[in-house]
């Protein structure tokens, strides 16, 4: 092919089109006179294009006007619906984006469940900070401050009893898991001696709750030495080699029994007496280790 | 003058002259509230959309939700439509966007199977590959009007994505350089070639395929 039919095929479609200068066009036309393979070169695309534009195109359906009022409807009056379905083609037609947006969700998840408070609630209320510590302290010995002020103001000025806003103490102290998972093995008891709670200064008991106050009693009842103690709420399931019982108390009676062992300045010597004076509620179940 | 032997055909359906152009009335009273005038204007254009949609995705079933798309697109967007071009070449840019997203959609799920969208026939300097003579290209003429129409439909979707949308906006639509240029915002340079190139495409498939 010539350098002139390479230039003037490179200009068919325009000239085929109209699209060139007449002058141009001219030019084109005069050298396919003369040029065969050009020629045959345009009326090879005359084809081409021809049998584009007889292509018939199917009519639209005839329900396409009512299905397009339906679903402009339903968008302006659902737009979140759009939104979402939009979002979720878009996110369909990018899997890369789609896994980078799980991804995410699971680390933001992570993170969240790392430095929430959550997990702490395993925790001993003396190994939280101070600030936590006070916090969940704070609803019943508020209560109780207010009605143990009023009286304490005539009886006893300085009972040198602090119920709220207890520092958690230097030591690791033995106070009560907040966790009410209760272990299901009852085989070895605990072995640890218990702690005489008389023997410590009573700002040092931690009260704040019913369940303190009688895993307090407890361990405080030398007749429950060396039983296993299992929080629940408003008290503790005790077991010893032979019961198990359950001590719980009311938070009525628990109010009362603060302002008691606040006048008397200890805890009851037993769990015994500490049922009469302090009204624990008692029940004895039946214990796992003996035959039924 | 075999070069002025293809005549500018008007599409079926669009049968309106310059000057008598309903479009702003219509969407003047759209505007307004009417929405009897959005209509008309669906009824007025859906053939055309449809039928360019169905020629750019392949599938009639794709190109009826493409266009229903499309008239959503419009009926939200009208309000943004300042009237610095006419209606049909904004109608055309939205059809066309519309078109490449599904298109682009459909090739992420794999909804192509055919190995020619991604390898084009390979065309250098406007010379074939091979040359093959009219003759070859008459057989179209003694087909069946349907399966020239499926042949032709069938190379067309085997075309590359941008010679595909150049060639139905000139050759089916029968759109100006110009317009051409303002829908897909290119230069009208780069149409000029891009449809030349678009056309040798086209013949080089009919040929192999008339040609076997």
């Amino acid at each position: 092919m010539s350098q002139q039919c390479q230039k003037y095929r490179a200009l068919l479609s325009g000239f085929m089109d109209r699209e060139l200068e007449d002058v141009l066009c001219a030019e084109i036309q005069e050298h396919i006179d003369k040029c065969p393979d050009c020629r045959n070169e345009l009326k090879l695309l005359q084809i081409t294009v021809l049998s584009i534009r007889n292509l018939e195109n199917p009519p639209a359906p005839a329900h396409f006007l009512s299905s397009l009022r339906q679903r402009i409807e339903h968008e302006t009056t659902a737009p979140a619906a759009g939104f979402w379905r939009g979002t979720t083609r878009w996110l369909m037609g990018h899997p890369a984006l789609l896994a980078a947006s799980f991804s995410m969700i699971f680390v933001f998840a992570f993170l969240l469940g790392r430095f929430s408070p959550t997990p702490q609630i395993a925790k001993t209320t003396s190994e939280m900070e101070p600030a936590r510590a006070l916090h969940l302290a704070q609803p019943l010995p508020a209560a109780y401050m207010a009605r143990a002020n009023a009286q304490d103001k005539t009886e006893a000025k300085d009972d040198g009893i602090e119920f709220i806003a207890m520092a958690p103490p230097a030591a690791p102290a033995r106070t009560e898991t907040r966790s009410l998972a209760v272990p299901v093995s009852f085989g070895e008891l605990e072995s640890a001696p218990p702690e005489p709670v008389a023997s410590k200064p009573l700002t040092r008991i931690e009260l704040q709750t019913p369940t303190q106050l009688v895993i307090s009693i407890v361990r405080n009842d030398p007749s429950f030495q060396g039983a296993a103690i299992y929080p629940i709420r408003q008290g503790a399931v005790v077991q010893t080699k032979d019961s198990v019982c359950r001590i719980t108390i009311s938070d009525a009676n628990f109010l009362e029994a603060l302002h008691i062992i606040a006048k008397e300045r200890s805890l009851p010597p037993s769990v015994e007496q500490a049922q009469k004076i302090l009204k624990l509620d008692l029940e004895k179940l039946p214990s796992p280790l003996l035959p039924q | 003058m075999l070069g002025m032997v293809i005549n500018r055909q008007k599409r079926s359906g669009d049968s309106r002259q310059v000057g008598d152009d309903p479009d702003p009335e219509l969407i003047k009273r759209f505007l307004k509230g009417e929405e009897e005038a959005f209509n008309r204007l669906v009824l007025s254009y859906q053939n055309r959309v449809y039928g360019l949609c169905f020629r750019l995705t392949g599938s009639l079933d794709e190109a009826e939700d493409v266009a229903q798309e499309i008239f959503i697109t419009v009926y939200k967007s009208l309000k943004n439509f300042r009237g610095d071009s006419r209606f049909s070449t904004w109608l055309y840019r939205i059809t066309v966007n519309h078109c490449k997203n599904r298109m682009k959609y459909l090739g992420r799920r794999g909804y192509f199977t055919s190995e020619s969208m991604d390898q084009p026939l390979e065309v250098e300097d406007g010379e074939l590959a091979r040359q093959i003579q009219s003759e070859d290209m008459d057989a179209l003429s003694q087909m069946e009007q349907k399966e020239v129409q499926k042949l032709v439909q069938d190379k067309i979707q085997e075309l590359d994505g941008e010679h595909r949308e150049v060639i139905l906006l000139r050759d089916m639509e029968g759109l100006s350089y110009e317009e051409i240029s303002e829908i897909l915002g290119l230069p009208e340079g780069t149409v000029k070639s891009r449809i030349h190139r678009a056309r040798l495409e086209l013949k080089a498939k009919l040929e192999k395929e008339l040609g076997k």
